[in-house]
């Protein structure tokens, strides 16, 4: 009863000082002022917050394009089931993400990784409708090679989902390696692109063993009850651009043979979100 | 960045330093023959004598280490024993990782699942005490690994003794030397980050403008730098780094006390702690603030490297002489040329600040405040200077006194108590010093249509002749465009260096350089001359950054020539009080005044969009003014007011081709362009059209006059767009308002000012 009592007090007294505090946000992306103060993205103006260009209907149920997908059926096996992706990659999307990953403007993070969430938010509220038990056991991203790594300071697609599992509440594990260091996948073609993204990927399998033990409580044992139950182990694979789906096929398949090489014989499934869809 | 600390051990003292590239440290500082081979190719001497080496075992990152060089005791009371040097040294180092690990471990409990936290919801009520002693634990576990990141570095850290002889490859050091000259010789007076400083390098490495530079690897730089940081040719440190902490507080430090909270300062903008952000950094691993006020120019960070080209005389100029000796084969090089060219301008440097300009009269008084006929007089003394540039009499008596300001060395008498006062201030812990109190500033207050530029011609013509560098900034890349070729022309033997944005010519140096005020940031104390165009314009005006980057760039010795026609009043304030040495040109360069705003009074633009009809008045004055021919500029406040008006003056005015614009239109400079061809009578604008636009025989209409948008520098300056040329001198300007506003007054005021001082000096045409 206290503590309610004492969290009411906090809530009143923040609501107050929130009388004294000026109204008016600075735009993240264009630093105008905006007087208009909206629950959703609060930290742009009207304008930017208008121009994001959402995927609202999907058409392309495995990619989650918004028309007609010609990519999808020329894939032979796709090693993850699907993915959703937040918003069309135009130019608007294109600044935001250069300013974000070639400028290095980390401040663009929560605003990038809540446009993400709503990808999120969709697949889940999806797969829900199929499987009352739908639930993601782990959150994985697309890594980059030690020099790019370098050469920015962080990893946007590892930001981005640990930005996601900390607003929803799930794990983050870090077990993918880049084999080589390969050209900027914006410079190649669709041919380029498929051929170079096979096995660029490999697990680091110490991570994987690590992982299995944090997901199923060092209790090893318990899992095969699991297993049985008919249930897969859910993964989410997050990444910023879908183009061509293969950095992410590729991903998916490196996480699927790594469980397998550490010995894990499971029934595996990735999903994956990315914020834009190109 | 990660880096090398290490810490210089003598009889006298010690001394902490880091370094990008430790072999070459440890050969300079230990082994004698090494450092007298590379100090006799530099030219150049130390006085450190240094008997061993105490070189931390692990690489730290760039932050780590700058701090802790900045926090060694002083160098002559440092410890001298190597058991208080380490001890010492561990303490330091432990201090600042553990400041960074805090940040970390606040920032590290990522996520919890949902069954984690109904576990811990169910565990809560049974087990608090448990929770207690966990909680002990884990903070004994971080204590005891603390204490061990601590101790065993410390331990391990290696303690090299020096050599007298150790037969280093003599030929290997000379080369290094050389290289470091060069180097230090290419980037004198810019400011770089790491990036940028091996693109410069590459750039002038790659023979011939068609080579496209291959990217340096930062490997084979790095000695090179560091060698000329160790000489005192360049200065390397981090671009976000630590406030130096005032001489009044560091007793505090010496009596043990905790060290204070680190205040962050971006070396390269000047901003503070306010536009820090500090994010986990893969490269240096640690939390690691960024400065979000100029990543637009690239990012600035705490664990990256800055290279400072410091301008010394002494030092540069015999290095860069003696690498040329060296390495003649590099004759061709592009880059060969830059570096002579600086070498040159060092020399100009201190004929500059020593010996007052031959063309300058004696009978100069630094008191600013001139009277116009001592200024005819002195124009008519240096009157052959000013032939080859064709200046009306307004225009030379500035440029004279300009000139004679640049040369006189002196600073305004006004101000040097003032300043004296101020440089004390500095030196305590609340005073900015964002401002360099010591900098000489000259303001050329000239009206609109005066011909600014070519004004700075012979103060450009001045600084090369006496081979010094000069810089033209300003604040918009259309003005850099436009005035490149003018520039150009007038000074055909010069190199010309211009800068803005994805300039090609980004890395080159020449004697004039042309450049948007945000390229600013690349130099440090670089110019001899340096020319600030339209600061009262956007971007610049308000913006502390610019103004700090502006006050950087001038050299020591150097001036800042101001120039607006519509000074910040805080500047014209300064120049009133005598503080700001300054001169006002009242006329335009045909010598007919000024025109004076008429008033109409209308309704506000608002008001008139839901009218039927325009007001008469309004109507009446544009048919007069089309009737005479003239082209009609009407400036409105808001961008949605453009379209309907013009809606409204097409339906009004049938026959006569009107159009909008404002910054949101594609097809501005279009339009522009057909407005001055006259295929556009009556052009619809907003602000953005308010400077930098000559049209001739035009005639101004300003709606809205009265309207916040437009303050007094607005007004005048829209206003100063008629009449400029000497076809039409008396072009018609109408303040078409509700109220007659006290920013329209003090307009009309400075612009009838401006006029009764022309007439008053002589300078008007007689009619």
């Amino acid at each position: 009863m206290r503590k309610s009592w004492s969290q009411l007090f906090f809530k009143s007294m923040h609501n107050l000082l929130a009388l004294l505090r000026p109204s008016t946000s600075t735009c993240l992306i264009c630093g105008r002022n905006d007087h208009r103060t909206v629950s959703a993205l609060p930290s742009l103006c009207s304008e930017c917050r208008e121009s994001i260009p959402w995927i609202s209907r999907i058409h392309c149920p495995i990619c989650g394009r918004p028309e007609r997908c010609g990519d999808c059926g020329r894939r032979h096996a796709a090693a993850f089931i699907c993915n959703r992706s937040a918003v069309q990659y135009n130019d608007t999307i294109r600044q935001w993400l250069a300013l974000y990953k070639y400028r290095g403007h980390e401040g663009l993070e929560p605003l990038l990784g809540e446009l993400l969430l709503t990808a999120y938010s969709g697949l889940l509220q999806e797969f829900s409708q199929r499987s009352k038990l739908f639930r993601i056991d782990a959150v994985v991203h697309v890594p980059v090679s030690t020099e790019r790594l370098h050469e920015r300071g962080f990893n946007q697609a590892e930001r981005l989902a640990a930005y996601i599992a900390k607003q929803s509440g799930l794990l983050h594990f870090d077990i993918l390696r880049r084999a080589r260091h390969s050209q900027k996948q914006s410079f190649k073609t669709r041919g380029e692109r498929l051929r170079d993204s096979r096995e660029l990927f490999v697990s680091n399998v110490p991570a994987i063993l690590k992982m299995m033990d944090r997901l199923f409580g060092g209790d090893v044992s318990a899992m095969p009850a699991r297993l049985n139950s008919g249930e897969s182990v859910r993964f989410l694979l997050v990444d910023d651009i879908y183009t061509t789906g293969s950095t992410v096929n590729a991903c998916a398949r490196a996480v699927r043979e790594g469980v397998n090489w550490a010995g894990f014989q499971m029934h595996i499934e990735i999903y994956t979100i990315t914020l834009a869809r190109s | 960045m990660q880096v090398t600390l290490y810490v210089l051990l003598s009889a006298k003292g010690s001394r902490a330093m880091w370094s990008v590239a430790p072999e070459v440290d440890r050969a300079y500082w230990l082994d004698r023959g090494y450092r007298n081979e590379v100090e006799r190719t530099a030219k150049r001497l130390t006085h450190w004598e240094s008997q061993s080496m105490l070189l931390w075992p692990e690489l730290l990152p760039l932050g780590i280490a700058v701090a802790i060089a900045q926090r060694w005791p002083d160098r002559e009371g440092g410890p001298s024993s190597e058991r208080t040097v380490r001890e010492v040294l561990g303490r330091l180092v432990s201090d600042a990782w553990g400041a960074g690990a805090g940040a970390q471990s606040a920032e590290e409990p990522r996520a919890s699942t949902q069954s984690e936290r109904n576990a811990q919801k169910a565990r809560r009520e049974s087990a608090k005490s448990e929770r207690v002693a966990q909680e002990a634990k884990r903070a004994d576990a971080q204590r005891a690994r603390r204490a061990d990141a601590q101790e065993a570095p410390v331990a391990r850290a290696e303690l090299v003794r020096g050599a007298s002889e150790r037969g280093a490859d003599r030929a290997g050091a000379r080369a290094l030397a050389a290289a470091a000259c060069r180097a230090a010789a290419l980037l004198q007076g810019r400011a770089l980050l790491r990036s940028e400083a091996l693109a410069l390098l590459a750039a002038a490495d790659a023979a011939g403008p068609a080579g496209e530079a291959q990217q340096a690897a930062w490997s084979a730089a790095a000695p090179a730098l560091q060698l000329a940081a160790l000489l005192g040719q360049l200065r390397l440190g981090g671009a976000v780094a630590p406030q130096p902490q005032p001489p009044l507080l560091r007793w505090r430090l010496a009596l043990r006390a905790e060290p204070p909270r680190q205040r962050l300062r971006c070396q390269r903008c000047g901003s503070g702690e306010a536009r820090m952000r500090r994010t986990p950094c893969a490269v240096c691993g640690r939390m690691c603030a960024y400065c979000e006020a100029c990543l637009t120019m690239g990012r600035s960070r705490e664990c990256g490297l800055l290279i400072l080209g410091t301008r010394t005389p002494a030092s540069s100029a015999l290095a860069f002489a003696s690498a040329r000796a060296l390495t003649p084969a590099a004759s061709s090089a592009p880059a060969f040329a830059t570096a002579r060219a600086l070498v040159s301008a060092e020399a100009g440097v201190s004929a500059f600040a020593l010996a007052p300009s031959p063309a300058a009269p004696a009978a100069y008084h630094p008191a600013p405040t001139k009277g116009p006929q001592d200024l005819a007089s002195i124009a008519a003394a240096s009157d052959e200077r000013f032939a080859r540039w064709q200046l009306s009499p307004a225009q030379a008596a500035a440029a004279a006194a300009a000139l004679q300001y640049i040369a006189g060395a002196g600073t305004t008498a006004g101000g040097s108590i003032f300043r004296r006062v101020v440089g004390l201030a500095r030196r305590l812990p609340f005073v900015s010093a964002s401002r360099q109190a010591s900098q000489r500033r000259f303001l050329l207050w000239a009206v609109t249509g005066a011909g600014k530029t070519e004004m700075i011609f012979p103060l450009i013509e001045a600084c090369l002749e006496r081979g010094g560098r000069a810089l033209i900034a300003t604040p918009r890349r259309d003005v850099v465009l436009e005035l490149d070729p003018r520039i150009r022309r007038a000074f055909p033997e010069a190199s010309v260096v211009t800068l803005y944005g994805g300039s090609p010519q980004r890395w080159e140096s020449g004697e004039i350089t042309l450049a948007t005020t945000h390229q600013l940031f690349r130099f440090r104390s670089a110019f001899d001359l340096v020319v600030i165009d339209e600061l009262d314009a956007f971007p610049f005006h308000n913006d502390e950054l610019l103004h700090y980057a502006a006050d950087n760039v001038c050299a020591a010795g150097g001036c800042t020539v101001l120039l607006s026609a519509t000074p910040p009043a805080e500047l014209r304030r300064a120049a009133k009080r005598g503080h700001l040495a300054h001169v006002r040109v009242p006329v335009r360069f045909h010598r007919h005044p000024l025109p004076v705003p008429a008033l109409i009074r209308i309704p506000m633009v608002r008001q008139l969009l839901h009218q039927r009809r325009l007001p008469g008045r309004l109507l009446d004055a544009l048919k007069k003014s089309l009737d005479r021919g003239a082209q009609l500029f009407l400036f409105v406040q808001q961008i949605r007011h453009v379209e309907p008006l013009v809606q409204r003056l097409r339906h009004a005015f049938p026959n006569i081709a009107i159009e909008g614009t404002s910054s949101k239109d594609a097809e501005r400079s279009n339009k522009v362009m057909e407005f001055r061809g006259r295929s556009i009578r009556l052009l619809v604008t907003t602000t953005i059209l308010e400077r930098g636009v000559t049209v001739p025989k035009s005639d101004v209409f300003i709606l809205d006059a009265d309207g916040k948008l437009f303050d007094e520098a607005s007004l005048v300056q829209m206003a100063g767009r008629a009449g400029r040329s000497k076809e039409d001198p008396a072009g018609r300007v109408y303040f078409c308002a509700a109220v007659y506003s006290r920013s329209q007054q003090a307009a009309i005021r400075q612009i009838r000012s401006m006029n009764k001082l022309a007439k008053r000096s002589g300078y008007l045409i007689k009619k």
